[in-house]
């Protein structure tokens, strides 16, 4: 089947637009973790720092959700 | 509050930061801002060569950032090898402030290993000294925009360029404004990036030209990441290996119990249900492992891509933006460079215990 290349670009930029919907997921983990780490800091002020670094690694779990949907989205725009 | 006008007066480097601000915005007014060329490949900088082991050959732009984070690196190895020759010296300078990051890593490998600090700790700071020269090689100025120029072919979208004297040329603004008051839907086409879909009204941008950049951050390239990730994985490997002997791969390959169930006289459905599901855990652990180097390296290269295409996006569209979006991934740089070295540092340290320690293991497998 023959698609006028036009809908083609614009069906592309279309499903970059929705590959990043996957993003909601990461941010509302990052919260959580941040809600966690917060909370838990206020209820033991000594252990920041161990907490903080179990933080960040949560965090960068759940950030690397979203960096796939970024690596999909970037794919579509420049690569496909 | 008590002293509010002292603190103003003083400082004369404050006052040159002003400065290089109301320039930034003068210059960016008159050279405005372009985006320059986004491709995902590393640009290649010499021609392809062919090699006798390695095969095709070429030196790319992100090779080059590497190169340069390498000689820093050793530079200042030296350095503090030098600071570090007097005994009972205090370390200053460039020796200090390796110092107070050795320090911070070490206790942080010491209070997560534990006895295994020793061994794990040079892999990890290699791998985050190196990650974080390289990301921060981006905030740099002239780097991603100084380098060659080459003309694009037709139908691609180029800039109009003008001679600056001996072999320099910059981006000349003069005719992409004529441009786009002469034409409407050349501003459409400009926001499009790359993709050139209205070849016919495009014919001031036809013979355009654009730069392949001396140095690109190498984090922005797959194969940096990539191989990052596997050198970091074999580490993990290698240190089970070195902690529990061969038994180490009996977590991927779990066939003990599978063995020992047909020596049994009387074998009972449970019996002959668990050794299978040690299998597939095993099976389970062995994939783990893979997706551990994908999520590895499509971490660093998603931040970092998308970290320069969002200082291309903000540079381009924004005349001052872009500075905070500077410090924005100066933060990112070291974040990453950090979760890259705290990861490898706390799988090794789940490779390091014994496997029947249970599954202790679990909450860091839920990536």
């Amino acid at each position: 089947m023959e698609f006028n290349e036009f809908f083609v670009e614009g069906m592309k930029l279309l499903a970059a637009g929705i590959a990043m919907i996957g993003t909601i997921g990461a941010g509302l983990g990052i919260g959580l973790a941040g809600m966690g780490a917060v909370q838990g800091i206020a209820r033991n002020p000594d252990a920041a720092g161990a907490i903080q670094i179990n933080m960040i690694l949560a965090a960068a779990f759940a950030e690397a959700v979203a960096i796939y949907a970024l690596v999909v989205a970037l794919m579509m725009v420049f690569v496909a | 509050m008590t002293k509010p006008r002292k603190s103003f007066h003083l400082g004369f480097k404050r006052w040159i930061i002003v400065a290089v601000i109301v320039l930034e915005i003068i210059v960016a007014g008159i050279y405005k801002p372009i985006s320059p060329h986004v491709q995902l490949a590393p640009e290649t900088l010499t021609p392809v060569v062919e090699l006798p082991i390695i095969g095709n050959f070429a030196l790319t732009n992100t090779m080059v950032s590497v190169f340069i984070a390498d000689i820093i690196l050793i530079l200042a190895a030296i350095a503090v090898f030098r600071a570090y020759r007097k005994p009972g010296s205090i370390p200053k300078g460039v020796a200090g402030v390796f110092e107070m990051i050795i320090e911070a890593l070490y206790n942080l490998a010491q209070t997560t290993a534990g006895k295994w600090a020793k061994k794990i700790f040079p892999v990890m700071a290699t791998i985050f000294l190196l990650v974080l020269m390289v990301n921060l090689m981006k905030l740099i100025p002239g780097v991603e925009s100084v380098g060659w120029l080459h003309e694009v072919p037709e139908g691609q979208h180029g800039y109009p360029v003008q001679s600056l004297g001996f072999m320099a040329y910059i981006y000349d603004p003069g005719e992409e404004q004529s441009a786009d008051n002469g034409q409407v839907d050349v501003t459409h086409e400009k926001r499009s990036g790359e993709a050139n879909l209205a070849e016919g009204g495009d014919d001031e941008h036809g013979g355009g030209y654009n730069i392949i950049p001396f140095v690109r951050p190498a984090s922005t390239d797959l194969s940096f990441t990539l191989s990052l990730a596997v050198i970091a994985i074999l580490g993990v490997q290698i240190i089970g290996v070195r902690a529990g002997g061969l038994g180490y791969f009996t977590k991927f390959f779990n066939f003990g119990n599978f063995l020992k169930m047909w020596t049994k006289k009387k074998i009972g459905a449970f019996d002959m249900i668990m050794p299978l599901i040690d299998i597939f855990v095993g099976m389970l652990e062995l994939m783990a492992e893979v997706a551990r180097i994908i999520s590895f390296a499509f971490r660093l290269l998603g931040v970092m891509f998308a970290g320069a295409i969002l200082l291309f996006l903000m540079g381009s569209l924004f005349l001052v933006l872009q500075s905070g979006f500077l410090a924005l991934e100066l933060f990112f740089g070291v974040i990453q460079a950090f979760v890259f070295a705290m990861l490898t540092l706390v799988f090794m340290t789940m490779a390091t215990h014994s496997h029947s320690g249970g599954h202790d293991e679990e909450h860091a497998e839920a990536h």
